[in-house]
């Protein structure tokens, strides 16, 4: 892990920079015909609701690994998930309901997309309170591993939400075989760049709060440690 | 059509602030966890256990 963290530092720089790049073309970006200047949320929003799902299946990945092979390094990865996702899942539903209240002329609705994210966030929230609420640190990386695992059920009715029912949420617009993209040429570029650095922060992320969670249990262990022999 | 750039800047600033914060209170725990380990690992024994 400590390589990882080592690396942790130039993905700092790489990223900070793909998002200065990403930032410059989406402030240089045409108008939307329709949406004016608000089309800008998309290229916030978008990212952050690919991250917060993209997260959630690291989580998953982390603790079947966890639970499977008892591995520490995995738990800390999944510990440190958590609250990257929930960020990332705060940062859609608040930007979602800021830019519906020009599109819709709503700020929320019961929709599918939208209630099945309040879901995700719910579960992050529930994954953070559920380790911290169990004192063994043993049984409280099992007890949230087994809980990611169930909520990785929300996943698919998030993504095919829009397909199944019918929502306010626009169907998929972007990533799809059969259409490809339906967003015009020019305001492409943007979203592509964005969705790429975040891609890099999510990962730089979670290593940061990995180095924090490492660090914090070896303190932990020195002070237990150090009361024992006292 | 109206200029919507209030709703543009809330939308940048909720996300600087998340982002930001998430990295700042965590580089802030590290500097302050990686300073207490290194006292511990470098406390005399005896100053350790008393």
């Amino acid at each position: 892990m400590k390589r990882l963290f080592a690396l942790n530092r130039w993905l700092g720089w790489l990223t900070l920079s793909l998002l200065a790049a990403a930032l410059w073309l989406v402030f240089t970006a045409p108008l939307d015909y329709q949406q004016g200047n608000s089309v800008r949320i998309l290229y916030m929003h978008v990212p952050s609701a690919k991250m917060a799902l993209f997260v959630y299946i690291a989580l998953t990945v982390f603790s079947a690994w966890h639970l499977w092979k008892k591995s520490e390094t995995a738990d800390i990865l999944a510990e440190a998930s958590a609250p990257v996702g929930a960020a990332f899942a705060l940062v859609t539903l608040v930007s979602g309901s800021i830019w519906g209240k020009p599109m819709w002329g709503t700020w929320w609705a019961w929709d599918a997309r939208l209630t099945s994210m309040l879901v995700l966030l719910i579960l992050y929230m529930g994954i953070i309170a559920l380790r911290n609420g169990i004192d063994d640190p043993i049984k409280g990386g099992r007890a949230t591993a087994i809980l990611a695992i169930f909520g990785a059920i929300d996943l698919p009715i998030i993504h095919f939400s829009v397909s199944w029912w019918r929502t306010l949420h626009q169907p998929p617009s972007f990533g799809q075989a059969s259409t490809g993209s339906t967003i015009t040429g020019p305001l492409l570029p943007p979203l592509v760049w964005m969705s790429v650095a975040f891609i890099f922060l999510g990962t730089y992320l979670v290593i940061l709060k990995a180095r924090e969670i490492r660090g914090r249990r070896i303190l932990e262990n020195l002070e237990t440690e150090r009361t024992s022999h006292a | 059509m109206p200029d919507y750039s209030v709703y543009v800047i809330a939308v940048y600033a909720l996300a600087t602030l998340v982002y930001g914060g998430i990295t700042l209170s965590s580089w802030r725990a590290i500097k302050g966890i990686e300073t207490r380990i290194a006292q511990q690992k470098n406390m005399p024994l005896e100053k350790k256990y008393h």
